[in-house]
């Protein structure tokens, strides 16, 4: 399968932005020891910023570097989500209310609650009408995104499709079974053809998947499950051949980056 | 003419019973699934499967032990559907067989008991608790594919309660692309306190029973169930198939349908192109209907816009309740067994259709040959999937 790498977007601890990154990954350097910042989405009106969570802002923060504004979006633009865990803050609260005697959990955090809670903010964001899904496959969920999106635009009308993979830091109740200390969020979009670096991806068994160079990165793609994209977004970083290994449920997801033209 | 994608095997378990034969039982005999009695508020009725109805997990998956997994257990025994599975991974190898699953709160249940157990607010989760291989919404597909011996592409869907219709897309998908040959499709979703609290403080929750599109329609009643079908490329004349199916998103609210409908009436339109076929040729419609007034108002608003005031359409939430994420996985299969058997079904409990609906709904189950479906699924998020079965002509 093919597809082009149009825009990338990125939101991680030290790496505040993709122009950040990219500079960064492409010296081969490490991200600096610093806390992600937290992220305010512009892309949200005012009243939905309000109602948002901490994660639909870090993720629409990384949709916002490649589509900035909303005139910026084809209006049926397909979209995918990836996320291992969704909101923890939000499953946080909602699990002590439910454990209290009166276990009466709030509309609006209800709400907030499902899984693609990011993808319906963006859509009211930026009134984009487009196919919308929502996908986890645990740590290896940003290689099933990108298997996803790559096959939207492989397979269907729309000659694009935008990829958004989010995971959050654990909140204090979750630190012990599920510890992740930095919140990270990454946006490809791909297009069919076009300008861009091409890929080519296809599907292997079991094996090993690309290491990132350096202990500080290589610690935060094992930490955050949507920092498993950071080979690929090295290789981008790079801008050389190159092929990169993602571990993917069944196996592994192969991508190929080709010499951009 | 489109690639279609036959159903060769399919097994369900909901609060109507398990397989083919108790469902269509409990449905010819307008038997409702829903009664009270369910943990969270009180008096809500809720359609619960029972208890001797969930299935025990193998010894070696115990760390995936939960309610949702006892659950899809029971799914992948009922009617034989993981032999046929075993047959056709024995032909086509294990890498050539995907699982795209749906869930909306997966097993949330362990984490919501495993809060309640903690002496203090502030204190933590114990190290060991199972998160990943409960509740974690991928260890649905991580269950489903394991237990099957599956090695192609997988992954869980987690788009509120459209899940697993859009299960199905993303499988044929798949196919298209040539990832694999046959893709396990489905969901299960089970009760939970986080579900039947969220729906009661939105509002949303019925006083008893539901009665999708009933003058006097007050709610929704959440129910659980598993649903799972084996997609593969259909050749002519293979019986029942995945003709096509038609996403959108409303834009409009995170969880109140857009006014006019049109996010609902985008996958419903897309949904007839993308199986290259005409609004007449729609001969029944399973509508979500979950019974709140707004929903089931804009739901009958745009099948009105798009496929025209004539055509039957029943809505199958008064016998199984609402199931979240295998909704849309349950709804489908219950509009192939109304194909298979000849039957348009009907909306239980709902006496006295709304006048204000321009639409043909049917109170009863009526005998009638049907050749092509729509079955709607909509979500939180403003997420919309509707999917078109039919014969593979």
């Amino acid at each position: 399968m093919r597809a082009v790498v149009r825009g990338v977007g990125l939101t991680g601890p030290g790496l505040p932005d993709w122009a950040h990154a990219r500079a960064c990954l492409a010296r081969g350097g490490s991200a600096a020891a610093q806390a992600t910042a937290r992220p305010r989405s512009a892309l949200l009106a005012r009243a939905e910023a309000r109602r948002a969570t901490g994660l639909v802002h870090l993720a629409l923060a990384s949709a916002e570097q490649v589509l900035p504004a909303p005139a910026d979006v084809p209006a049926d633009l397909p979209v995918v989500f990836a996320s291992a865990d969704g909101d923890l803050d939000i499953l946080e609260r909602n699990c002590a209310t439910l454990a209290e005697p009166e276990p009466w959990i709030s509309p609006n955090r209800f709400h907030n609650s499902v899984h693609n809670a990011p993808s319906g903010y963006w859509s009211i964001a930026t009134g984009c009408r487009g196919p919308s899904t929502t996908l986890c496959a645990g740590d290896e969920s940003f290689a099933a995104g990108l298997l996803e999106a790559a096959t939207e635009v492989a397979t269907t009308d729309s000659d694009a499709c935008l990829l958004v993979a989010c995971d959050p830091a654990s909140p204090p109740s979750l630190a012990g079974c599920r510890p992740v200390p930095d919140p990270f969020a990454v946006a490809l979009l791909l297009g069919r053809d076009g300008p861009g670096t091409p890929l080519r991806l296809g599907l292997e068994g079991a094996g090993a998947d690309t290491p990132c160079a350096g202990a500080r990165l290589e610690a935060l793609r094992t930490a955050n499950p949507a920092a498993r994209s950071l080979p690929l977004l090295a290789a981008l970083a790079a801008a050389t051949p190159a092929s990169v290994r993602l571990a993917r449920p069944g196996g592994r997801l192969r991508v190929d980056l080709e010499a951009t033209p | 003419m489109r690639a279609r994608y036959a159903i060769t095997a399919s097994a369900m378990v909901s609060a109507l019973g398990s397989g083919r034969a108790a469902t269509l039982d409990a449905l010819h005999a307008g038997r409702t699934g829903l009664a009270p009695g369910a943990p969270g508020p009180p008096g809500l009725h809720v359609g619960q499967v029972r208890a001797d109805a969930l299935a025990a997990l193998p010894p070696s998956w115990q760390a995936y032990d939960c309610r949702n997994h006892r659950l899809a257990e029971a799914g992948l025994q009922a009617d034989g559907f993981g032999e046929h599975v075993a047959a056709v991974v024995g032909r086509l190898g294990a890498d050539r067989v995907g699982t795209f699953v749906g869930t909306s709160t997966s097993g949330i249940r362990e984490t919501e008991q495993a809060y309640a157990a903690l002496d203090d607010t502030g204190a933590q989760l114990p190290p060991d608790f199972p998160l990943r291989t409960t509740h974690r919404l991928s260890a649905l597909a991580d269950y489903v594919h394991g237990r099957l011996g599956l090695a192609g592409p997988a992954a869980t869907i987690s788009t509120a309660c459209s899940s697993s219709a859009k299960a199905f897309a993303q499988a044929a998908r798949a196919i298209d692309a040539g990832l694999c040959d046959a893709v396990v499709v489905g969901g299960v979703d089970s009760l939970c306190l986080t579900t039947l609290h969220g729906f009661h403080a939105l509002e949303l929750t019925a006083s008893g029973p539901c009665r999708p599109f009933d003058a006097v329609r007050d709610g929704m009643c959440v129910g659980e169930a598993a649903a799972f079908a084996l997609l593969q490329r259909a050749p002519a004349g293979s019986g029942v198939a995945l003709l096509g199916w038609g996403e959108s998103t409303d834009a409009h609210h995170m969880s109140t349908p857009h006014p006019q409908a049109r996010g609902a009436r985008l996958a419903i339109r897309a949904a007839l192109h993308h199986a290259g076929i005409e609004a007449r040729a729609v001969d029944y419609v399973n509508a979500h209907a979950t019974g709140t007034p707004i929903n089931d108002r804009a739901e009958a608003l745009a099948i009105h816009a798009e496929l025209g005031p004539g055509v039957p359409v029943g809505g199958t939430k008064g016998w199984t309740g609402h199931t979240l994420g295998a909704a849309g996985a349950l709804e489908a299969l219950l509009a192939v067994l109304g194909l298979e058997e000849g039957l348009a079904l009907g909306t239980l409990n709902t006496a006295r259709v709304d006048p204000e609906l321009d639409c043909n709904v049917l109170r009863s189950t009526t005998p009638r040959a049907l050749e092509r479906v729509l079955s709607n699924s909509f979500g939180f998020g403003g997420n919309n999937c509707t999917l078109v079965l039919g014969r593979a002509a």
